[in-house]
């Protein structure tokens, strides 16, 4: 299986920080994977690991999306931090193209978490991410700077990012194939430069 | 009551098959009324109710009548004439010498006289909330609550009782007319008066709704006069030095702005002062001088009085032989008393109010009441269900009853404030019984405080508030004020069935479950209470069952099946139905409901968001950071603003008890962690000033320390403000070591635009001061002193 060969290369990897970034472990009910009828919090599990799904998981045309919450609440009484990244790791599957990714920020991001909206509340788009179907386990670092200090500025205490595949979104799963990205939900990191 | 509503009906259909050719209004000798007749300079009052009797006449079918001045009347006979004409004094009648609102219904041969006392002056109004012309007074009807009008009085009555006209609550929807198409009117000679001569329900301005003032005119309320009772020595104090003997005296200080004696106001004068005695006399007898057409003027403490001044004088008439009703009563009362003595000299039809209330609610003991002092006795008979209460306001009345000729009531429905908006709070039996008793005791009349327009965004118009649920109480008081021998279930009967029409069986067993839930249920409930008139402070979950709930939404839906759609049943429903879907709501978040907990240690926690006062998500937001040493709290609590620029920061100087009248944050904390009666409050408006409060069973509104020595400090931001501040462990009488969890709550109180509140942990009702509502703070360290 391609998928958990790629799993024992994410765990030789390995990360050296920087000195002096923290780097944070988003909490389990800060990230989810979902679909309309369904959300899972922490992830999906499959193949004894827990994935953040994005796009089609089995034969259905399910258009996983995945959905990461950023607490900033630890930065709220300072206004501002200096930088901030969330870093995952991820694996492609199921296809062997490239595939764009689209990630978005969630609009008015407040306390309460709800993944049930949160798959289909507005958001603005944050950036368009490449993924290469041919390479196998790879890291992605999302720079949230900007969008962490405006919350902060506004008194919010969290932002939340959705991803989506715009392929699976645009012509659903017409070969009733998995054609997937995992995002290793235990690798979700939070880099902070205070 | 059915039977006769159903024989009425039907005797009007038998006199229909007789064959009468054309709708009217027929005079006892046979002949149709042609005409209403009023005088050739009719007051307002005289023709707004013409209007009103040709409407509905009209409405009923009953055909058209013209409306013709006296000096046009038609030769033809009969006519209906209203107000003080020639045909009404030729019969004798002498409307000045009618009672206020009194009437007389009167058949000649010329036709129906309805005529009264009719005030023709300008609007009779009071200077101060609740009296003034916005909320008495409507410019497009020339309408006011107050100045007799008998005539109109007579009109109402007249269609109730003959043409089954019924006003239920104010506007189209509420009203009832019966189509007749044909009135015969028996002989009539009757002079009719309210038993109450002072009635007024105070549940909306009558500037804003002239749907709600003809409301209170057509139920029957009304007076000669305000008789504005209120807080009051605002008026005395307002232009002395803040250092004179004027005030009263308190640890030292004198109590000018800051408010040691009571929790509202601009300080409260020495009432032994002889100079605060003559000041009283000549304001009084200079507004008098000035309005003739006033009848009272209130001398009254301030609202929350639990001090009064330390002179030796004034301390020397502490009465402690009823610490909770009495203790200030020869002080409060022997005051009224000394300055109405003076002002009767000039003005002896003049009356000296003060309300019977708090620490001066029973009678004094050492002071002989003067002919001129009027008392309004403060109290709830909504609460009567609780028999200690209610044996407690009946020692009242019947002890004040003795002493003076000019008993009032100062009655309260509040139950359109939350948390109880939407629940139909009914009591009927109460009503009644109270009335009924009060009338026996000579109580002249009441004010009800009924309004309630919290949680609505300033400045909105003042309708009544919730009128689907607050509806029947208010209509079965006020035709209870006429006769408060009338039958409850009846005055019911009628209503179910007018009211509600095809669906006024589940109508019917709506408020009838609504009646036993609130006088039986709910009374159980308030047993163990200890204060059951301040509902704002009573969950509701105590009286109503889930299942209590689902039964009376039950009815509710079984009624809408049953009204035609887009019929005036089907809106009256709705209209209740929208308000208790509000409540069911409110329930079900109170029943959800559960005090938040807060874990600290000695590092900086996590900030923890304020949410509404109802537990939603805030904005803007507001958050707060806690921590602890030996001997400190230390808060950071940050208030984030789109508009710094609106922020209101106008208080100048710490102890100044208007501090929540600026954006400010509140902090309460209570040392008992069983029990967050006993707690310290302190006020920090944005400018950075502080006010320090402390409550307890004795001082439920708060007893302000005479200077906090505390200094927070504001930091303002571009798009925040932040408070910083220390609180010794001492200021609240915490020990540390001794204990490792306490009760806090936390306020935001945001004053731009319409103003809104946050905070740590939602309350029930809407005073900030809710122990029962305080979180818990739990050190996971203990800490060392």
């Amino acid at each position: 299986m391609r998928l958990l060969g790629s799993i024992a290369l994410i765990a030789v990897m390995g990360f050296g920080l920087p000195a002096q970034e923290l780097s944070l472990k988003l909490p389990e009910e800060d990230m989810a994977s979902a679909i309309p009828s369904q959300f899972y919090p922490g992830g999906l599990e499959l193949w004894d690991q827990v994935w953040l799904i994005v796009g089609q998981p089995n034969a259905y045309n399910r258009r996983d999306r995945a959905l990461i919450r950023v607490d900033l609440r630890r930065w709220l009484m300072a206004g501002e931090v200096g930088k901030i990244h969330l870093t995952w790791q991820y694996v492609p599957y199921g296809f062997t193209d490239r595939r764009e990714l689209e990630i978005s920020l969630l609009r008015q991001e407040e306390e309460g978490f709800d993944v049930y909206s949160a798959y289909v509340r507005p958001a603005d788009l944050l950036s368009s991410w490449q993924v290469d179907g041919s390479e196998g386990a790879q890291s992605y670092r999302l720079d949230l700077t900007r969008e962490a200090n405006r919350a902060l500025s506004a008194g919010r205490g969290s932002i939340a990012v959705r991803i989506r595949d715009c392929y699976s979104d645009e012509y659903g799963n017409p070969g009733a194939r998995v054609q997937m990205v995992g995002i290793i939900a235990n690798s979700i990191m939070l880099k902070v430069e205070e | 009551m059915l039977c006769k509503l159903l024989g009425f009906v039907l005797a009007v259909a038998g006199i229909l098959s007789v064959g009468e050719s054309h709708a009217a209004v027929v005079a006892p000798e046979g002949a149709a009324y042609r005409a209403i007749v009023i005088p050739d300079s009719a007051p307002d009052s005289v023709r707004l109710g013409a209007s009103e009797l040709a409407r509905c006449l009209r409405q009923a079918g009953l055909g058209e009548l013209a409306i013709v001045r006296e000096q046009d009347a038609p030769r033809e006979r009969p006519l209906i004439w209203l107000g003080d004409t020639a045909l009404s004094r030729s019969h004798g009648i002498v409307a000045d010498d009618f009672a206020t609102d009194e009437f007389i219904w009167q058949t000649t041969e010329d036709g129906l006289i309805i005529t009264g006392k009719d005030y023709a002056g300008e609007a009779i109004v009071w200077f101060q909330h609740p009296w003034t012309e916005q909320q008495v007074y409507n410019r497009e009807l020339s309408l006011g609550a107050f100045g007799s009008a008998g005539t109109l009085q007579g009109v109402y009555r007249f269609l109730m009782k003959f043409c089954g006209v019924r006003w239920y609550w104010p506007g189209a929807d509420g009203e009832v007319i019966p189509v007749l198409e044909h009135l015969a009117i028996p002989e009539l000679n009757r002079r009719q008066r309210p038993a109450f001569a002072y009635r007024f329900p105070f549940f909306c301005d009558f500037a804003d709704s002239a749907d709600d003032a003809l409301w209170f005119k057509r139920s029957g309320n009304g007076g000669r006069a305000p008789l504005a009772i209120n807080h009051s020595m605002h008026l005395l104090v307002r232009h002395e030095a803040p250092d004179s003997a004027f005030f009263a005296l308190v640890d030292g200080e004198r109590d000018s702005i800051k408010r040691f004696c009571a929790a509202t106001g601009i300080g409260e004068p020495c009432l032994s002062n002889p100079e605060v005695i003559a000041k009283a006399v000549e304001i009084i007898c200079g507004y008098f001088a000035a309005n003739p057409e006033q009848e009272v003027f209130p001398l009254v403490p301030s609202d929350g009085l639990t001090r009064i001044c330390e002179c030796p004088a004034c301390q020397a008439q502490l009465d402690d032989r009823d610490p909770e009703l009495g203790r200030f009563s020869n002080y409060v009362w022997g005051f009224v008393n000394t300055v109405a003595r003076e002002v009767g000299r000039q003005y002896p039809d003049r009356l000296i109010g003060c309300i019977a209330y708090e620490k001066y609610l029973m009678p004094p003991s050492k002071v002989e009441l003067a002919e001129n002092v009027a008392v309004q006795l403060c109290k709830n008979r909504g609460a009567f269900g609780v028999a200690p209460y209610h044996d407690r306001v009946s020692a009242a009345i019947e002890a004040w009853s003795g002493r003076t000729e000019n008993l009032y009531i100062w009655e309260y429905y509040l139950a359109s404030t939350p948390p109880w908006r939407g629940f139909p709070v009914f009591f009927p039996d109460n009503i009644a019984a109270d009335l009924q008793y009060l009338h026996r005791q000579g109580v002249k009349g009441e004010m009800i405080e009924a309004e309630s327009w919290f949680g609505v965004a300033e400045p909105c118009p003042k309708y009544m508030m919730c009128p689907g649920t607050q509806h029947l109480n208010l209509y079965l008081t006020s035709q209870l004020y006429w006769d408060p021998e009338q039958n409850v279930d009846e005055l019911l009967a009628e209503y179910y069935v007018l009211f509600y029409g095809p669906a006024h069986e589940p109508m019917r067993n709506f408020w009838e479950f609504a009646r036993k839930l609130y006088q039986e249920d709910v009374k159980a409930s308030l047993q163990g209470v200890s204060d059951p008139t301040n509902l704002e402070k009573i969950s509701p979950l105590l009286g109503y069952s889930p299942e209590a709930m689902q039964t009376l939404s039950g009815y509710l839906s079984a009624a809408r099946d049953l009204a035609p759609a887009d019929s005036v049943y089907c809106r009256r429903i709705e209209t209740i139905g929208h308000e208790f879907a509000q409540a069911e709501k409110l329930y079900s978040r109170l029943s959800r409901k559960s005090n938040p907990v807060l874990k600290i240690g000695e590092t900086a926690n996590v900030p923890e968001r304020l949410v509404t006062t109802e537990g939603a998500a805030a904005q803007p937001p507001t958050w707060f950071t806690l921590e602890a040493d030996g001997g400190n709290l230390f808060f950071r609590i940050a208030c984030f603003e789109p508009e710094m620029s609106g922020i209101k920061a106008n208080i100048t100087e710490n102890d100044d008890p208007g501090m929540w009248q600026d954006d400010s944050v509140e902090i309460y904390l209570a040392a008992d962690p069983g029990n967050g009666e006993n707690c310290v409050q302190l006020v920090i408006s944005a400018s950075g000033k502080i006010v320090q409060y402390r409550y307890s069973r004795e001082f439920p509104y708060g007893l302000k320390e005479t200077s906090c020595a505390l200094t927070p400090r504001v930091i303002r931001e571009a798009n925040r403000w932040l408070v910083e501040i220390a609180v010794p462990h001492a200021v609240w009488g915490f020990v540390p070591g001794a204990e490792k969890e306490f009760k806090m709550n936390i306020f935001r109180t945001r004053r731009i635009h319409s103003g809104s509140s946050s905070c740590w942990s939602p309350i029930v009702g809407s005073r900030y001061y809710e122990p029962e509502s305080f979180g818990s703070v739990i050190l996971q360290e203990k800490l060392e002193p």
